[in-house]
């Protein structure tokens, strides 16, 4: 087999693999649609919020994949803000599914974050609400129940690690900051249409 | 070759094994590094979701084209150039990617990010530091254009100093400069060790010489201490046949006049007429056989003094096919025996010694004639040339049953017989024989086909010829 055939091989090889990893990348940084979440806490919500401190609620797809990157930074946010905000995960059952098949892996992770309530939002009434359409979404209510954040807590899609939603959150919670802040989410479409 | 030359060699063939079987190791991690690629997107992110509807996940695509691309060119290297740098650049590159498409199919956790330590750490089986560039490039690399076109996927923050990419590709450095420490040192221990390998093999081969020439001399040795033997023993024997055929020729010829007496007074009776024991028919019998037997001693004992003697040569220009003929005529006829006389008639004459000469072609043809069974036919045949440059080249051969290799090395020892009533002195005789006219006598013998006895006689110059005058006397 001659140089020149092995050359063009490894420039094919280089090519399709800096293809495959585009494709790979922007599957991952493509964000999800925001919500449109109102500015006050839904009276008709059927959720509990808290009035002696913030509520945050994440709304979630049970079986998105890329949702367990989500959990996991909500598990490394409530390790950091422990005691400052009441913390809800919806797990959002499309209409027509049986009970409880929104009880996955990821609700048990959920259950396991200290200081989290998790239930279930069957044909997603409460999703609905707060006009959420992208699972791992997750709103900040002040105890006034006014909305300071709406947005995603991973750098990108399904990836773990240090993201602007967080470190919103965070400065919201932590240094009492009311303005209202967004970023961007990632995670399947918590609606039927296809990722 | 030289110690260091060998050294040199040494160190490219491990440096070659090396590479071939970190080659082997690596393309067999590729393949392990698919197939859990696939396990891992199989079990994490096997579908995306939309609502109700679910469809095969990206990651699982990714895993199985984008994994099995990784793996291909240097599988195809690795089959193709084993042991190969472009073989090491490609696994090298293929092999950081590896840990970017895991991190990615993992969900970017902390614990896949050791996948990049652990794969340089592999790499370094190598001992070839210039692959880590490649590898290093390929880390920072990726760390650099995530951060360009999305920092927040690598730094968490939306704009990031431009230099956080160099933070990241900082500790793969952090990790290479240990792992180029160990490569360097790997690379020096394997020079040290090829050269002593080579040391070793030199100084091996020097003892192979000294065992090569110890070898020699003690052939040496053995071959003079044969040849001593083979010069000791004719003498010795010499003497004792000497000794023998002297002290044994007075009592035979008392013997033989003792009964030549007596059967001619058997015969006459004292008176002139045949006495009745005559008449008895087994008295003659016993008197020829004791004729028979005197004549066979006295042949024994006078091989035993021609032996012994040693007679000087007395050289005079003599035909070889008469003095064949002669000898014809004295060795006794065998049936289905035919001795051909072939040396032409034109053949030019030598000067050797005749009787003794002819004592050579009777005990040579003779010979030839035993080697036959008894009721055995064949022929012997006797032939001379004239070389080019005056040397006579004789041949005695016959299509006889031939000799085995240890009797044909033995055939020209003094008592070396395989006849039952040989003395073993014939051969002996024709060697000593053409010794003195300063011939050679050589035995060619295939068992089954026959025997030759090939005679090289050279020509005779006579010393006063030798001094100055022209002619050689053939």
């Amino acid at each position: 087999m001659t140089k020149a055939f092995l050359t063009l091989v490894a420039v094919l090889w280089v090519a399709g693999i800096a293809t495959g990893m585009k494709l790979l990348f922007d599957h991952e940084t493509r964000a999800g649609e925001a919500a449109s979440a109102p500015a006050s806490w839904p009276a008709k919500s059927r959720i509990a919020r808290s009035a002696d401190r913030p509520t945050l609620l994440m709304i979630a797809h049970p079986e998105c994949p890329c949702t367990r990157a989500s959990i996991g930074e909500l598990a490394n946010l409530m390790a950091r803000v422990s005691g400052l905000v009441e913390a809800h995960v919806v797990f959002v059952r499309p209409e027509g599914l049986p009970d409880a098949w929104e009880r996955t892996d990821l609700w048990r992770s959920a259950e396991r974050i200290p200081g989290v309530r998790v239930s279930s939002d069957p044909s997603g009434r409460e999703a609905a609400l707060f006009g959420s359409k992208t699972s791992g979404e997750v709103l900040l209510y002040s105890k006034a129940g006014r909305l300071s954040f709406a947005g995603g807590i991973t750098p990108t899609r399904a990836h773990m690690g240090n993201s602007v939603g967080r470190e919103r959150i965070l400065a919201i919670l932590n240094e009492g900051r009311v303005e209202r802040s967004v970023s961007a989410v990632f995670g399947c479409p918590i609606w039927g249409r296809e990722p | 070759m030289n110690v260091e030359a060998r050294a040199s060699e040494l160190e490219r063939e491990g440096h070659d094994k090396i590479a071939r079987r970190t080659d082997r190791l690596f393309g067999w991690l590729m393949l392990a590094q698919w197939l859990f690629a696939i396990l891992l997107a199989v079990t994490i992110t096997p579908y995306a979701w939309a609502g109700s509807k679910s469809s095969l996940h990206l990651h699982l695509y990714a895993a199985v084209i984008l994994g099995g691309l990784i793996s291909s060119l240097p599988w195809l290297l690795i089959r193709l150039r084993p042991g190969s740098f472009g073989t090491r650049v490609a696994v090298a590159c293929a092999q950081m990617l590896w840990s970017a498409l895991l991190i990615h199919l993992t969900g970017g956790r902390i614990e896949t990010h050791f996948h990049v330590f652990g794969s340089l750490a592999i790499l370094a089986f190598y001992r070839d530091v210039r692959i880590l560039v490649p590898a290093t490039v390929v880390v920072a690399a990726d760390h650099f254009i995530r951060g360009l076109y999305w920092p927040e996927s690598v730094y968490g923050v939306v704009n990031p100093d431009w230099w956080r990419f160099l933070e990241h590709a900082g500790w793969v450095v952090f990790i290479d400069v240990f792992l180029v420490m160990h490569c360097i040192q790997g690379v020096e221990d394997m020079r040290d060790m090829s050269r002593r390998q080579a040391e070793v093999e030199a100084l091996s081969e020097i003892e192979r010489a000294k065992s090569r020439a110890l070898d020699a001399a003690l052939e040496h040795l053995k071959q003079s201490q044969e040849a001593l033997v083979r010069s000791e023993r004719p003498a010795a024997v010499g003497q004792l046949a000497a000794s023998v055929g002297h002290e044994l020729r007075n009592p035979l010829a008392a013997v033989r006049n003792a009964h030549s007496y007596i059967t001619k007074k058997i015969e006459t009776g004292g008176n002139g007429a045949p006495s009745a024991v005559a008449k008895d028919p087994r008295v003659r019998q016993f008197s020829d056989i004791i004729n028979r037997e005197l004549d066979a001693c006295g042949k024994i004992i006078s091989d035993l003094l021609d032996f012994a003697r040693g007679r000087p040569v007395s050289r005079r220009p003599c035909p070889l096919r008469p003095l064949v003929e002669e000898s014809l005529s004295i060795v006794p006829k065998r049936p289905g025996i035919l001795v051909k006389n072939e040396i032409p008639a034109d053949l030019p004459v030598p000067n050797i010694d005749k009787d003794q000469f002819r004592q050579v072609f009777t005990n040579l043809i003779q010979n030839a004639i035993e080697a036959f069974p008894s009721d055995g036919k064949g022929e012997v045949i006797v032939s001379a040339v004239a070389q080019a440059g005056g040397d006579w080249v004789i041949r005695v051969k016959d299509n006889g049953p031939g000799m085995s290799e240890e009797v044909k090395n033995s055939v020209f020892q003094p008592l070396y017989s395989t006849k039952p009533k040989g003395t073993g002195l014939g051969l002996a005789i024709v060697q000593g024989s053409l010794t003195r006219h300063g011939a050679v006598i050589n035995v060619h013998s295939t068992e089954g086909l026959g025997t030759e006895f090939v005679i090289e006689l050279p020509v005779y110059e006579h010393p006063r010829e030798v001094e100055g005058h022209a002619h050689p006397v053939g």
